[in-house]
């Protein structure tokens, strides 16, 4: 029974492993191929489409002024730009921040909701800013982005040359990677997430997950789906699937950069981290149920990666671990040969080069230092995953059961202490 | 979204605690197969001088070895005529066995009388042996006992007869096993210090079950805490009922009970002497593997069985019943005994006698190395040894022992009458099976034939029980049906402290002649998909699919590893790299 129970959950472990592995491959040939039609692209493409960036914003007087100063720098025509910032019900500045911009420049506007349409979260925020949009290409920025001067200008390349493309996904980075041992923590996490799982699932599947900022949606297409799931806490994966089942795919274009900036206390990223979580899980309950009716199957493969990973991985690990624990003081008489410590020093070694594929892309992260922080990250940061699912899956429970409703878990900000012009 | 990336780090991570935990458990695990009866056997030299009528190791002597093999893995044996005072040198047990009462030559006398450290006396001759003995007051040459008690206890067990012991007194130290003559106590197995004395020069049973019982206060090793177990499903052959033998197995495998089965890989039949072999029976074949998979510990049992014309699973095959003597000529020969008288030379006798052997020894070989191939060929892996009926020359122990580690079932006593049989009450590894190690059968089996199967086996359970170390050794017909099985089972876990021995967990080491043979079976133009089975059946094939993802992922890694030097070799090359200040 224990060696039953042992092995189903080593293999449940080995089938993520092994896909991942596959993912950095694709991701590795796609970053080998991406670039190579982008010159093509610019000659080719048409007249430049009216373009609306979303920026919703919820008590965000610390970095508004930052991102909107990036928008305005955006190397895009300006008659062909619209910037909606949305003041999501906010108690700070953020509103007048926003309207000194819009007052000084035309092509920047302000939506200010109040309530009952105000304060339901980044959804409704959307929402409210797609109704006084014009653009016939949406992009979405979050409030503490700085996108480079390019990065909308690709975005809409991208959906111009793929006609298939219901939506383009840039790359985004960490503005403030040496601000603490946290961030630069998540500044690997967020390379290799983007290249893994970003650029593999798009080189092996055609799907890429729509990343909640720095990304660029046909009109057509999120007016057909009916805007933002404003139950949804976790929007862009659930945008995601519908633009799947829709008929759409999402092209991941990794020459759109965006810097963000990431939680710097572990207080903030626990908030940050089982918001995610949370809205995850809520989407693999939402789509479970109709999994094989879902129009897209690449789409279904991976709400059943979702659902792996939530629910299988880490029942597998909960299971692995207690049997080993259990066996500490009983003798459950497994038979585990050398086998497994092989596998063990395996993984480790996969995991490492895994993150060294991905930051070695990166002009300025294969430094020593980071590949320092990768060996610590695989027996620190790493491990907080589990607590977390677990925490998210105990809130979650609680919130079908009372019933709560969805609302803005914002993400705090970090004034900047220095290098204001990190993109200037 | 991104909770996407954190995922895919933890995965990993997840890991350590995994896999740690399986390194922990490996160890643990090897190091539980490992643990022998006790810690000393290798430790101990033990010297034994006899006095037997014609001087040569016989039956009796063989039955001392049996039960000073739990103790000892290195026994010598000396006629109290041969031994000499070089012999001593390096012992650490001295056992003097007077089989036969006689003056003792004084050389014999004189090494025991001088030798310090521990010494047993059993049988005859008491007197002769020196001071060391002085705490025994000898009563009577010829006294006899009826009954016999352990440690003082009120039980007594009867004996079915008189049994003749030299009757003593004790003046000091104890009497562990005491004999009774009606009421009238004398010890049996007495010790005082490092000085043991058994009181019987008779050691069948159940008189090994008394001197075993006394050796471990001889020997003063622990007493185990648990009384060993096991059960062979017995004579499976390629015309046994897969459909039976596959639910006797599932029954001991569904109440976790370990067992073994005895596999016969060809069966012979008797009228026509036409052979069929166990690959013939595929569907006997997957039952046997199958079990194996879930536990079972497959045995060889013989090639086919039988020797001549008689019957699969009835016929001897390692001696040659019709003449009593061992295997010496082909089966459809005449057998051709001569007494010596009529061979003129002593040399043509010894001639003779040679030329026997290593036909014996030859025929022997073969029906291992065929029976062994048959069996890895099709993906079963016998781990031990059960010759039919017990029977074997001592030339063929010899045989066995370069091919199997273990030896299961009783062992015959001599080359002069296969009747001469005996089993130890304990695991052991007595010096004429050559490194064997002994699992005995000591309950019998279940005989259906009997008014009481149970009830029968009743009586030799009590006598093993008297025994702290005593196994609880049987086997079990599948072709009974599983009723009987059921009886047997719930009967032997009624013992308290009982624990089922695993064979495979015994960690033996396979021979080097017998991995020669798996090799060739498993690298032989026989059929592939068999052959191919074979050489893997003793992993599961988990193990084999984890082996293989090993393998793919070391690739992998390497390749990563090339692809990361790649990128930062061609990153001047770059069209769309990071542009940090200039975005």
């Amino acid at each position: 029974m224990a060696n039953v129970l042992f092995y189903v959950s080593l293999s449940v472990i080995w089938v993520m492993l092994l896909y991942h592995m596959f993912l950095m491959q694709g991701g590795y040939l796609h970053y080998l191929r991406f670039g190579r039609s982008i010159d093509f692209r610019e000659k080719e493409a048409g007249p430049l489409p009216m373009v609306s960036i979303l920026i919703p914003a919820h008590n965000e007087e610390v970095v508004i002024e930052r991102t909107i100063k990036a928008m305005l720098r955006l190397d895009y025509p300006k008659d062909r730009l619209e910037i909606i910032v949305i003041n999501d019900n906010s108690k700070d500045r953020t509103g007048e921040i926003a309207d000194s911009y819009a007052s000084s420049h035309p092509f920047v506007k302000v939506v200010h909701t109040k309530p009952p349409h105000a304060g339901k979260g980044k959804s409704g925020a959307l929402n409210q800013g797609l109704k006084h949009s014009t653009g016939e290409i949406i992009a979405v920025y979050d409030a503490d982005n700085t996108p480079e001067r390019k990065a909308v200008h690709y975005l809409v390349l991208a959906l111009l040359n793929d006609p298939k493309a219901g939506v383009a996904v840039g790359k985004f980075r960490v503005i403030n990677a040496t601000a603490s041992l946290l961030t630069r923590f998540i500044n690997i996490e967020t390379i290799c997430f983007q290249w893994m799982a970003q650029g593999g699932r798009f080189k092996w599947f055609r799907i890429t997950t729509i990343p909640g900022t720095n990304f660029a949606i046909r009109r057509s297409l999120i007016e057909q789906l009916g805007g933002w799931d404003e139950k949804a806490l976790e929007e862009d994966t659930e945008l995601t699937v519908r633009v799947y089942n829709s008929g759409w795919h999402i092209r991941f274009f990794p020459a759109a950069v965006t810097w963000e900036q990431e939680p710097e206390t572990w207080k903030v990223w626990w908030k940050q981290r089982t918001r995610w979580a949370r809205g995850n899980q809520y989407v693999v309950l939402k789509f479970l149920g109709r999994l094989f009716s879902l129009k897209r199957k690449s789409i279904v493969f991976d709400l059943i990666y979702f659902f792996f990973t939530y629910f299988l991985f880490f029942l597998g690990v909960m299971v692995s671990d207690a049997v080993f624990l259990v066996n500490l003081f009983v003798d459950l008489n497994l038979r585990v040969g050398i086998v497994s410590f092989i596998l063990w020093i395996l993984a480790f070694f996969l995991y490492v080069t895994e993150i060294m594929i991905a930051l070695s892309i990166e002009k300025t992260e294969f430094t020593p230092r980071n590949l320092m922080i990768v060996l610590v990250m695989y027996f620190t940061y790493s491990q907080l995953w589990i607590v977390l699912v677990i925490y998210a899956l105990y809130l979650e429970i609680r919130r079908v059961l009372f019933r709560q409703e969805a609302g803005w878990y914002k993400t705090e900000r970090f004034a900047k202490k220095e290098k204001n012009d990190m993109v200037s | 979204m991104r909770a996407w990336s954190l995922t895919i780090m933890c995965s990993k991570a997840a890991l350590v605690l995994v896999l740690f935990g399986g390194l922990l458990l490996g160890g643990e695990f090897r190091h539980a197969a490992a643990a022998p009866p006790d810690s000393g056997p290798a430790g101990r030299s033990v010297l034994v001088i006899y006095s037997t009528g014609d001087g040569t190791v016989d039956a009796a002597v063989h039955i001392l070895d049996l039960a000073l093999g739990h103790f000892s893995d290195s026994i010598v044996f000396k006629s109290d005529r041969e031994v000499a005072p070089a012999d001593v040198r390096g012992v650490s047990h001295l056992v003097y066995y007077g089989e036969i009462s006689r003056e003792l030559p004084p050389q014999a006398k004189q090494i025991i009388a001088s030798f310090s450290g521990p010494l047993l006396a059993v049988g005859e001759n008491l007197g002769q042996l020196g001071e060391r003995f002085s705490f025994l007051a000898i009563r009577c040459e010829d006294g006899i006992i009826n009954k016999v008690s352990k440690d003082g206890s009120e039980t007594y067990e009867l004996l079915t007869q008189n049994f003749p012991v030299t009757e003593t007194a004790l003046r000091e130290g104890s009497a562990p096993i005491m004999g009774w003559r009606g009421d009238y106590p004398v010890p049996l197995f007495a010790v005082n210090g490092n000085t043991g004395y058994f009181a019987s020069a008779e050691l069948d049973a159940p008189f090994i079950n008394y001197l075993a019982e006394g050796l471990y206060r001889f020997f003063q090793t622990p007493l185990p805490a648990q009384r060993l177990a096991y059960i062979r499903l017995e004579d499976v052959h390629p015309f046994s009922d897969p459909g039976l033998v596959k639910a006797a197995g599932d029954y001991l495998a569904g109440r976790n009970i370990p067992y073994m089965i005895a596999v016969i890989p060809v069966y012979t039949n008797p009228q026509t002497l036409r052979q069929y072999h166990l690959k013939d029976k595929p569907e006997l074949v997957r039952v046997l593997r199958e079990l194996q998979q879930g536990g079972a510990s497959i045995v060889l049992h013989g090639y086919t069985h039988q020797y001549r014309n008689s019957e699969t699973g009835e016929g001897f095959e390692f001696w040659d019943v019709l003449n009593n003597t061992p295997v010496s000529a082909p089966a459809d020969q005449s057998p051709d005994v001569p007494n010596r008288p009529d061979i003129s030379s002593q040399a043509g006798y010894q001639a003779y006698l040679d030329q026997r052997k290593q036909f014996d020894r030859t025929y022997a070989e073969n029906r291992l190395i065929r029976g062994i191939r048959e069996l890895t060929e099709l993906g079963l892996r016998p781990l031990g040894f059960e010759a039919p009926h017990y029977t074997a020359s001592q030339e063929d122990y010899r045989v066995f022992a370069e091919y199997f580690p273990c030896l299961l079932g009783q062992t015959q006593l001599d080359d002069r009458d296969w009747r001469h049989m005996s089993t130890s009450p304990y695991i052991t590894r007595p010096s004429f099976l050559h490194g064997m190690t002994l699992l005995p059968e000591t309950i019998g089996y279940y005989d259906p034939s009997s008014l009481s199967p149970i009830g029968d086996m009743e009586e030799k359970i009590r006598q093993m029980q008297f025994v702290d170390g005593g196994v609880i050794g049987m086997f079990y017909h599948p072709y009974l049906g599983v009723d009987g099985l059921k009886s047997l089972i719930s009967r032997v876990q009624k013992i308290p402290d009982l624990q089922w021995i695993d064979l495979k967990s015994l960690d033996f080491k396979a021979t080097a002649k017998y991995q020669a043979v798996e090799r060739t079976a498993s690298s032989g133009s026989e059929n592939d998909a068999a052959s191919s089975i074979a050489k893997d059946g003793r992993k599961d094939p988990l193990q084999i699919v984890l082996w293989g993802i090993s393998a793919v992922v070391s690739v992998m890694v390497a390749l990563f590893f090339l692809y990361t030097i790649r990128i930062r070799l061609g990153l001047r090359k770059q069209l769309f790299g990071e542009r940090k200040l200039n975005g």
